[in-house]
């Protein structure tokens, strides 16, 4: 079932001679339980269409639909509550807030999500798929990179959200860890249903995908 | 809140050294506060605890205690609830002991102001020759049956007493009586006394000669009182503005820090109002903390304080002024507050 879909969307960026179009026509659904990767060069209107998917952009043209109804038809206030209940994000840069361990973490989503989000167990289970179980009591800078993004996927995902939306989860990782993110981010969309959509230039997440898009000059087609 | 007090615990160093900055304006504010009380109050001490609501003074000695002289005709018949108070400035000299400046208070045994004295040791004057002293002199070294000359007047005064709270114009009061006023005035028959006090807020000389003012007026008259006042509120005002910059400079430092943390936390749904809220909760906690410490510098401060330093140490003043600072933390935290608001969650996306 479609969690997330885009219906011919376009997003013009500027005016008159700066005018520059950055998607063109994608169209585009997530499904529950499966892994989407898009895949494209720098430029080519991944982040864009990241944002936009996160209903933290709204487009030129065209729909976005999440979980049945429509990001035009919903509040910025709706949409800030979506991002906090539906959608989880995973960063580039992971941006884990410095002056939080990472069990602070997750207690900032309990102060302003308070209900919805995973059991104890079912984070100390999370935790421990994720392999930092034995990290909570640390502060960001106290952890490698790899650490800092399963901690940030854990983050992403305490809210329990239908929809997981990473961006370049492997800029920074060498190839061993690339196998191991590419596999998590699998097990997480068959483990626990979720429709997760990554976007990146990383071809070596390639294997790991139920389906892979391609995003060249703003047009997304199946690969 | 949590945000807040998170981040506090976690930058210590940066959180320490604000928090210092705090402790350092409140501790001076505190201190000028109750330096600027204490000057006031060693001005009005001894006019303040006689409870009176009025003065009448001669209307040609320019709302001056010092400079008034009136007569039992012009003062009339007084009432029970008013009383001659006759005020000269003298110097009490004693062998063994510094000169000291003091301002002479001469009473009418029989009227309310002699009455409301409040003694600390010894008994009341029961002759011209008998004076009871502020327990500056006291603290000076003197002790009851002390002998000290005033003035040029030959014959010594005898101290048998003392009364505490007895300052006007700054300098401890020496009561004696009306007689003994005169005699250190050097006065020709005639006037009775400087000025008549009143504690019936509706008394006023008949006297076209006499002029009656409310005690608040005739206050803000003592020489240099309203002066001196000024100055301290100046300052106290310039550090209270002082202290809104500092507080506002660092808290935008701070925030403009976090922004891209803000801007995560925006990608992540976070409302806007848990990061103001965590703002300004931040700029209250660190004033806070800066006036906890601040308060308790001044508890030691005003413990370990020579009496003789002119410091009142009024916690409702103080509170008042702690409460100011917090008001200006909280102005000061609502400056970066556009910033936090305006903070743009697209711009963590895409690296």
């Amino acid at each position: 079932m479609a969690v997330l879909t885009l219906e011919h969307v376009d997003q013009v960026f500027g005016q008159g001679s700066a005018r520059v179009q950055v998607l063109h026509d994608v169209s585009f659904a997530a499904e529950a339980g499966s892994l989407s990767l898009i895949v494209g060069p720098s430029g080519s209107g991944k982040s864009t269409f990241l944002t936009i998917a996160g209903g933290l952009l709204t487009p030129t043209a065209g729909v976005v639909t999440v979980a049945g109804e429509a990001y035009q038809s919903r509040s910025a206030k709706a949409r800030e509550q979506l991002r906090l209940t539906t959608i989880g994000f995973v960063l580039q840069a992971y941006h884990l807030l410095p002056y939080l361990t990472v069990a602070d973490q997750f207690k900032l989503v309990d102060r302003i999500k308070k209900t919805g989000n995973l059991s104890r167990p079912a984070l100390a289970a999370l935790l421990a798929q994720l392999g930092i179980a034995d990290l909570v009591g640390k502060y960001p800078a106290e952890l490698s990179g790899g650490q800092k993004q399963r901690v940030a996927i854990a983050r992403a995902l305490y809210p329990d959200p239908a929809i997981l939306l990473a961006d370049e989860p492997t800029a920074a990782l060498d190839g061993p860890r690339v196998q191991v993110v590419g596999q998590l981010l699998a097990e997480l969309a068959h483990t626990r249903n979720k429709a997760v959509v990554v976007v990146t230039h990383d071809q070596r997440l390639i294997p790991f995908a139920d389906a892979v898009f391609d995003m060249t000059d703003g047009r997304l087609a199946r690969v | 809140m949590f945000l807040a007090l998170k981040e506090l615990r976690k930058e210590k160093l940066r959180s320490g050294l604000i928090i210092a900055m705090i402790v350092l304006i409140s501790y001076l504010i505190f201190i000028l506060t109750s330096l600027a009380l204490g000057l006031a109050r060693q001005n009005t001490a001894a006019l303040s605890s006689w409870g009176v609501d009025n003065v009448t003074l001669n209307a040609n000695a320019n709302v001056d205690m010092r400079q008034s002289l009136l007569t039992k005709a012009q003062a009339g018949t007084l009432s029970a609830d008013e009383a001659y108070i006759g005020q000269a400035s003298v110097v009490a000299k004693a062998k063994g002991h510094a000169n000291e400046s003091a301002v002479f208070i001469g009473l009418d045994a029989t009227q309310f102001v002699a009455k409301t004295v409040k003694l600390t040791a010894g008994h009341k004057p029961q002759n011209a020759h008998q004076v009871v002293a502020d327990t500056a002199f006291e603290q000076a070294g003197y002790k009851v049956g002390d002998q000290v000359k005033l003035n040029a007047d030959k014959k010594a005064y005898t101290i048998v007493g003392f009364t505490d709270n007895a300052k006007m114009n700054i300098a401890p009061v020496i009561y004696g009586q009306l007689a003994a006023w005169r005699t250190l005035k050097n006065l020709m028959p005639g006037p009775v006394a400087s000025a008549v006090v009143s504690k019936n807020a509706a008394y006023k000389a008949k006297d076209s000669a006499l002029q009656t003012y409310q005690l608040k007026t005739f206050i803000n008259k003592l020489p240099g009182y309203s002066a001196q006042n000024m100055t301290f509120e100046l300052m106290i005002g310039f550090l209270m503005v002082i202290s809104l910059i500092v507080i506002a400079v660092f808290l935008y430092i701070l925030t403009m820090q976090k922004l891209p943390n803000y801007a995560v936390m925006r990608v992540q749904g976070v409302p806007s109002g848990v990061l103001v809220r965590a703002t300004l909760a931040q700029s209250v906690l660190l004033v806070v903390a800066g006036l906890v410490i601040g308060t308790l510098l001044t508890v030691v401060t005003a413990v370990a304080m020579p009496a003789a330093v002119p410091m009142a140490f009024d916690v409702p003043v103080l509170a008042g002024v702690a409460a100011l600072l917090v008001v200006m933390a909280l102005i000061g935290g609502l400056i970066p507050v556009r910033s936090v608001i305006k903070v743009d969650p697209i711009s963590v996306i895409g690296g």
